[in-house]
């Protein structure tokens, strides 16, 4: 896929402080960051260096201590939760490394989630939900629970879900790091794939065979990116 | 949006513990207070009115003060009352009665049951005033003695064999021979021995000490006027609480004032019982809050507002507290059927029970109220959730 020069995530001296009682714990640390759209980005890191953080607020799930966040050009630590929820939405699809389906709905249920709350009709949630859980090759299970799916059939429901409003970005946090090598693959595949139609993906893993389809590999170390950068392609 | 809404919040509910179902189990009580409170006492009232009706609108009540139930025996008006009303120019007559429980004895069985003197001056003026129609057999003539008339379950069903027409029974040792039987009423004249009142008078030993006097009031005469003055001059000639003189619309007001206040006891017991399943739901929606944290937090990263939450969840809780409406309606419903059925065992078959539309759907839209008021809170913490601390929560 032809990589333009715009940027669509951008993070600057982005800081994280948790403050649990009288403990401060610094996650980021003045963290910066450029992603360019239809990127695929992998961050590796020793475990508690803050990489879940900085998806988490890639993803607007959390806004910074300090620094700035512009997704698409736009700051969101200026935003709202309201509007937060919006972009979550409309604009980032999450994959996570405990899959995170609803456990009491089916697979199609999953898929068709994001889209309720975007106020889809149910028409086109089903069309497209269908059409998402064939593309992860599913389509045989849309009517199955989480519990009767394996671990991998349900990391592709997630993707699915992802997908739902057809997000610009996908964040994938450790995505295979429940499943064994060979289940972790597959999903690799179906992100690939993604990329190739044109999502810009930020994934988060330890595996170095799987940091390698990325075009780019960042380094996380306490709270920000090492210097020496690693360049692929 | 509501449907998809609905949809999400029933399948959490198949995984639900019987335990939070039981947390219910106020509002459902509740409910059935409820429901069953209000379709018995509309019935009640509706019967009520309808013996009222039966008593005749013209006719002025003389009874005994401080009764405590019905009054019969000792509870009896002073002397004179009789004559003081025969001669008031608001009356046109009046019907003395005495009421008293006697033994009476059938075939080889004795029961303890309550005998109606009727003064058989009035033949069958008296009865007809209170609407009460003879099925077989005939009413009093003036001066009769040693006769007497049966109530309808006198007949078929207080003894063994039933009470035919010409048979005799005895009253506190004192035979009288069967010349009628009332119709069904409903009410309890079907249980009771009317008899002549100069044989009353001899086999209860009373001169001149009624237990009621009924006295009609003359046509043209306003009730109310009529009651007003006989009371003032009774009350100059006999004293303060000797007796009390009621219009038929001041006994159905007591009697209703009765009832409300009975209403207003289970009413209270109605609300607490609702108080107990509102904290209930409340309970189960906070443990539903925590169970499910991790869910909230993948609906918010998939893009839900807090609003979306909120609704959801105080959908949920309303559903429950509805879900306790409807089991309580039903409940309810079969509750005030079975006071009717009983009611017509004991003799009390102008008691019927109609379940008002009116009354289901505000029990319902109630029940659905305390619930979602009683989820506000837990729905307001599950809103509040932080998605990253709500996606962390193991
Ligand atoms: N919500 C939170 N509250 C307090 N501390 C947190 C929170 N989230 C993360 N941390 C801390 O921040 C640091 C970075 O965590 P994280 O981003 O999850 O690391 P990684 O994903 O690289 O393993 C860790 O020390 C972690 O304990
Ligand atoms: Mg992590």
């Amino acid at each position: 896929m032809k990589k333009t020069q715009k940027s669509i995530i951008k993070l600057e001296n982005v800081w994280k402080i948790y403050e649990m009682g009288d403990v401060k714990v610094e996650a980021l640390r003045g963290l910066s960051l450029d992603v360019k759209k239809h990127e695929f980005v992998a961050i590796k890191g020793p475990s508690g260096s803050g990489k879940s953080t900085a998806v988490n607020m890639v993803g607007c799930l959390d806004i910074p201590s300090t620094g700035k966040i512009l997704l698409d050009g736009e700051d969101i630590s200026l935003m709202g939760e309201s509007d937060l929820a919006q972009i979550r939405g409309r604009k980032i699809g999450f994959v996570f490394q405990k899959f995170n389906l609803i456990p009491t709905l089916t697979a199609m249920e999953n898929v068709m989630l994001p889209m309720v709350f975007q106020g889809t009709t149910a028409e086109d949630r089903q069309k497209r939900a269908k059409e998402l859980l064939t593309m992860v090759e599913l389509g045989d299970r849309i009517d199955h629970r989480p519990s009767e799916l394996s671990g991998g059939q349900q990391q592709r429901v997630a993707i699915a879900r992802s997908l739902a409003n057809d997000p610009e970005v996908i964040l994938a946090d450790e995505p295979t790091g429940n499943l064994d090598s060979k289940t972790g693959k597959m999903v690799m595949f179906f992100l690939k794939k993604l990329h190739k139609t044109g999502k810009t993906i930020i994934m988060v893993t330890h595996d170095d065979k799987l940091a390698k389809h990325a075009d780019r590999i960042e380094h996380l170390i306490d709270g920000k990116i090492e210097q020496k950068r690693k360049k692929r392609g | 949006m509501i449907k998809e809404y609905l949809n999400l919040i029933l399948k959490s509910f198949k995984n639900r513990q019987l335990r939070s179902w039981l947390t219910v189990l106020g509002i459902i009580i509740g409910v059935t207070a409820i429901v069953a409170l209000i379709s018995i006492s509309q019935g009640m009232e509706n019967a009520i009115t309808e013996q009222f009706q039966k008593m005749g609108t013209d006719s002025l009540r003389v009874l005994p003060p401080n009764l405590r139930g019905p009054p019969a025996g000792d509870m009896s008006l002073p002397a004179g009352v009789a004559d003081y009303l025969e001669k008031s120019p608001y009356i046109d007559y009046i019907d003395r009665i005495i009421l008293e429980f006697a033994t009476v004895e059938y075939g080889n069985e004795e029961e303890y049951l309550f005998i109606n003197a009727y003064d058989t001056e009035l033949e069958s003026k008296g009865f007809s005033d209170m609407d009460l129609e003879i099925e077989e057999g005939r009413a009093f003539k003036i001066g009769e003695k040693g006769n007497a008339i049966i109530g309808y379950d006198i007949a078929h069903d207080q003894f063994d064999k039933a009470v035919h027409l010409g048979t005799s029974i005895i009253v506190d040792g004192q035979k009288f021979k069967v010349i009628g039987i009332f119709e069904k009423t409903g009410i309890n004249i079907d249980d009771r021995i009317y008899i002549p009142l100069d044989d009353a008078k001899v086999l209860f030993d009373r001169e001149d000490e009624y237990n009621v006097i009924v006295a009609k009031v003359r046509a043209g005469v306003d009730i109310e006027t009529a009651q007003e003055n006989i009371e003032k001059r009774l009350t100059r000639k006999l004293g303060e609480d000797e007796f009390n003189i009621y219009t038929p619309a001041q006994l159905l007001e007591q009697i209703n004032s009765i009832l409300g206040a009975v209403q207003m006891v289970l009413v209270g017991i109605a609300f607490i019982s609702l108080l107990v399943g509102a904290i209930g739901i409340m309970n189960a929606m906070y443990t539903s809050v925590l169970e499910r944290t991790r869910e909230i937090g993948v609906m918010k990263a998939i893009g839900a507002r807090n609003g979306d939450i909120m609704t959801l969840f105080l959908l949920e809780s309303g559903i429950m507290g509805l879900a306790g409406g409807v089991v309580g309606v039903i409940v309810g419903s079969i509750i005030a059927y079975m006071v009717e059925v009983i009611a017509a065992l004991a003799g009390f078959s102008l008691l019927s029970i109609s379940i008002d539309y009116q009354v289901v759907l505000f029990a319902l839209a109630f029940a659905f109220v305390v619930g979602i008021v009683s989820g506000t809170l837990p729905a307001i913490r599950a809103a509040g959730l932080k998605p990253v601390d709500a996606l962390r929560y193991e």
